[in-house]
């Protein structure tokens, strides 16, 4: 990933830090499971990014490819979301509006993707 | 036929004590620890805590959470 790209993907968490008051942290992975931008320090989101993702994508409704899911626990809640073959996880505090969230962390995907030029012409919306 | 005074004050009670009963059952149910999966064509699945599956998430979440930390007030 080009560094311009690479600064998009830091805008694009930096922007979901601050419109998500209820956000602690969130990282972006590329289809390879590198960490493409994150809040915090990269390295520590790498393997429990890497993890949670694996078991959502382990569960049998997901068969794989999970779209999306979502694990709300005593201590916060955990959201992950793949689109075009990127993942976005992001842990908030409780009681967050999921399909805000689910909605934000596409568009971030989708910011970072049409930014690295990475969306085809003919991808369902391109160009959008 | 205007109702009678006390019937609107007794209304008005109950329709107070209904709202409270409501807002506590969603707080007792939102504070539920809860695991829901998506998968292709908008197939969706929750998972108890006490199941497989649902050990696998909330093991991974409770790590995640671990990462990121409360934000300061």
């Amino acid at each position: 990933m080009s560094d311009r790209s690479r600064e998009a993907a830091d805008r694009a968490v930096a922007y979901l830090m601050e419109i998500s008051p209820l956000m602690r942290g969130c990282a972006i992975f590329d289809p390879d499971g590198g960490v493409v931008a994150a809040t915090g320090d990269h390295d520590s989101w790498r393997e429990p990014g890497r993890r949670f993702i694996s078991a959502v994508d382990s569960t049998p409704v997901a068969g794989g490819n999970a779209t999306h899911g979502h694990v709300a626990t005593g201590q916060g809640e955990v959201f992950v979301v793949c689109e075009e073959d990127f993942h976005a996880v992001a842990v908030f505090d409780r009681f967050c509006l999921a399909s805000l969230v689910f909605f934000d962390l596409r568009a971030a995907i989708r910011d970072i993707r049409g930014e690295s030029g990475a969306v085809s012409a003919g991808a369902p919306g391109a160009g959008a | 036929m205007p109702p009678k005074p006390h019937r609107l004050v007794l209304d008005r009670v109950s329709g107070y004590a209904d709202e409270a009963a409501a807002y506590l059952r969603r707080r007792r149910h939102h504070r539920r620890p809860f695991a829901r999966v998506s998968g292709p064509g908008g197939s969706s699945q929750g998972f108890a805590p006490d199941t497989a599956e649902g050990r696998t998430l909330f093991e991974a979440a409770d790590a995640l959470i671990a990462v990121a930390p409360r934000r300061p007030s």
